[in-house]
């Protein structure tokens, strides 16, 4: 049986689509394709799990992956292979990857950012490393923004305890300001344009999306998904109570049967197209098998809800097509839709060739679902609260 | 904060034998009794600092209540906190929406007086209380990662102000709330309202690992000097000098921070006070042991940054 992909990214020039799946015993793969055709231009096993991957490309091909060993490996596409041009041991467990200019730039769980150039430079002790900027909560992801007017860069930062940081680059010293409205974790950032102006998209524990001018560190409206996602919430979903198991089962019996229960929702991903007016942003929320479009102008509505076979694990937009990598058993585990008109529809023709080839590409197996890695851990970000000081 | 106080209760704990535990139950109730007690005058106060309405803007104690200092050996804690541990912590999303009439009893958002002052882990309250009139302009804040340390300070400066009531100064300038300051400065004050911070004698965090937990770090001076203001200064003072050495390197390293001289020190009042007011402060002197200080001013941001 296929293992489910973990990782389905774009390439920035959304040219191609990269896929990764790791079963729990470590086994590995990276899968480079072509979205129209499902062409798998490169295929290669890769020596540990990986975490997040990206590509850039510019003259030169260029993919980086963090994976769960704390290494950053840069690779360089020739031929249709990879070639390792660079791996940076880091110091802590990575949590999140993006590029600016030629250097990547990656975020770590102890809070700190860290420029890795792209070249053949060889790596160095990882105790030497300094890092461009740092937060004293464990960071969940990095961007590189532009400004256009005047041309200059900015890093953005989200962290657990609900910050959002701008700051200047290369300076990144230098904070610019913050982005307040978060009263949860913040799991994703998503930079997209509009108008030709730079906009960013956040998500996290709240289940709500968050949409801000960044450079002016205004929040022009927030988003909330849990009305469109409730029918989709399960068990996995309620909250936790810190109450032991007797206290909880005597609650239970005290309960009347209609009371709701109270969930707890993260966003796991947020990705977005250009309409013909407006963007659209498709957010994954956490375990759940639907996917949630949001219209965005200068006001966000509910555009559509994409109705999955099964949890969706991740997701990408690569080029008009939407691929959803979903947590299934019997090879089940690619789904593809077609952007027309503003709205994503079934993509018949691409699910049984396309999706048919990917799957097939994909050497990860194992003997049946209770043997998938685990694939649900944003809601971990969440704060329990230790009260002990 | 101090590198004293854990020997001091490591010290208590080894006297602690079986057969002093019962004395020791009713040390603890004794200290429970009293933790109530005045948790009880401080919900009081705190209630009526956050309605203030026109009757009420004094807030007066009952007549047979009569203000007394808090007793320290009540309070005592741990001297060391983990600054990762979520702690459930209380702080506004935004400074906006920061409620400081709960901190300062005459408070107004009318009156446009923000906090200017921060001692960063203040500790017993020490130097909050010599600052105070040296500053009455001035909102001055200090912050505190232990509960009943904090506890502490609220309740020696509400009795403070009971004692001075009648006085042309009542310490009605300063507050401390129970924070995280490494992780939620920026919910707390916005770019450049600080024009002084005070580190004094912080948490050494001896071992190599722990490093990134100490107060002043290349990352964290980032954030400090986004909360001061252009020409603001940064104080520190330490009696391990080790911590003093790094400290220096790091604000050394940092672009936006300038040291400022010796000369600059000794006629600086805050330095003075610093040195001389804070219990860690005392504690070092009586042990004849040495301070460190340094000083740094925030430089103004670079041309080309936002």
């Amino acid at each position: 049986m296929k293992h489910p992909f973990q990782i389905l990214t774009s390439s920035t020039d959304g040219k191609l689509l990269i896929a990764s799946a790791s079963s729990p015993s470590k086994e590995s793969s990276l899968l480079l394709l072509l979205p129209e055709l499902g062409d798998v231009l490169c295929q290669q096993n890769v020596p540990q799990p990986i975490y997040i991957n990206y590509l850039e490309t510019g003259p030169d091909k260029v993919l980086i992956t963090a994976d769960v060993d704390k290494n950053i490996t840069i690779y360089k596409l020739e031929n249709n292979e990879l070639h390792q041009l660079k791996q940076q041991q880091m110091p802590k467990r990575l949590s999140g990857i993006s590029t600016l200019n030629n250097d990547a730039i990656v975020c770590d769980s102890l809070g700190d950012v860290y420029q890795i150039t792209i070249d053949t430079q060889p790596a160095v002790k990882k105790e030497d490393l300094k890092p461009l900027l740092g937060h004293t909560s464990p960071l969940t992801a990095v961007v590189a923004a532009q400004y256009k007017n005047p041309p200059k860069s900015f890093l953005i930062t989200s962290d657990r305890d609900e910050h959002i940081r701008v700051s200047n680059y290369p300076k990144s010293y230098v904070i610019k300001g913050f982005l307040y409205g978060h009263t949860q974790f913040v799991s994703q950032i998503h930079l997209f344009e509009i108008c030709k102006e730079s906009r960013l998209v956040s998500g996290g524990g709240e289940g709500k999306l968050f949409f801000w001018d960044w450079f002016r560190e205004v929040l022009i409206t927030e988003f909330d998904l849990m009305p469109y996602v409730e029918e989709y919430l399960h068990e996995f979903h309620i909250k936790k109570s810190s109450k032991t198991k007797e206290e909880q089962d005597v609650q239970k019996e005290q309960e009347v049967e209609n009371i709701q229960p109270k969930y707890e929702i993260g966003v796991q991903k947020i990705d977005s197209i250009e309409g013909e007016d407006g963007v659209f942003i498709v957010t994954l929320v956490e375990n759940t098998s639907c996917l949630v479009v949001v219209h965005f102008t200068d006001e966000a509505k509910h555009a559509q809800t994409i109705q999955l076979a099964a949890p969706a694990v991740t997701f990408a937009i690569v080029g008009n097509k939407l691929f959803v990598s979903l947590d299934a058993e019997n090879d089940n585990i690619l789904t593809i839709y077609k952007f027309v008109d503003g709205q994503f529809v079934n993509d018949d023709e691409a699910q049984s060739s396309i999706a048919e080839r990917i799957i097939l590409a994909n050497p990860i197996n194992v003997e049946d679902k209770s043997k998938f890695a685990p694939f649900y851990s944003i809601n971990q970000l969440r704060k329990r609260g230790n009260n002990y000081s | 904060m101090s590198s004293t106080a854990p020997l001091d209760s490591k010290a208590t704990e080894q006297i602690t034998t079986a057969a002093e535990s019962k004395h020791n139950e009713t040390q603890a109730t004794r200290r429970k009794r009293y933790r109530e007690a005045q948790e009880q005058t401080r919900n009081k106060h705190l209630r009526f600092q956050a309605s203030p309405t026109p009757e009420e803007a004094s807030p007066e104690l009952p007549s047979d209540e009569v203000a007394k200092l808090p007793q320290k050996r009540f309070y005592r804690q741990r001297a060391h906190s983990n600054p990762f541990s979520d702690h459930n912590l209380e702080y506004p999303v935004l400074p906006s929406q920061m409620d400081w009439s709960t901190i300062y009893p005459h408070y107004t958002p009318a009156s446009l007086r923000k906090v200017e002052i921060a001692d960063i882990g203040c500790g017993f309250g020490g130097l909050l209380i010599d600052l105070g009139p040296q500053f009455p302009e001035s909102l001055i804040l200090g912050m505190e990662i232990r509960v009943q340390v904090t506890n502490y300070v609220q309740d020696r400066l509400i009795a403070l102000r009971e004692i001075h009531k009648a006085d042309a100064y009542n310490y009605d300038n300063l507050g401390v709330i129970r924070g995280n300051a490494m992780k939620f400065l920026p919910n707390f004050f916005t770019k450049g309202q600080l024009s002084k911070m005070f580190f004094c004698f912080p948490d050494p965090h001896f071992k190599q690992r722990k490093h990134k937990a100490r107060i002043i770090t290349n990352t964290l001076l980032s954030e400090y000097a986004y909360v001061l203001r252009e020409g603001g200064v940064v104080y520190t003072i330490t009696d391990v000098e080790d911590l003093h050495n790094w400290m220096v390197k790091h604000l050394d390293e940092h672009p936006l921070f300038e040291r400022l001289s010796k000369e600059w020190e000794e006629q600086d009042p805050c330095v003075k006070i610093m040195y001389n007011s804070t219990e860690e402060g005392q504690k070092v002197a009586r042990n004849q042991g040495s301070k460190y200080v340094a000083c740094y001013k925030r430089l103004p941001n670079p041309d080309d940054c936002e």
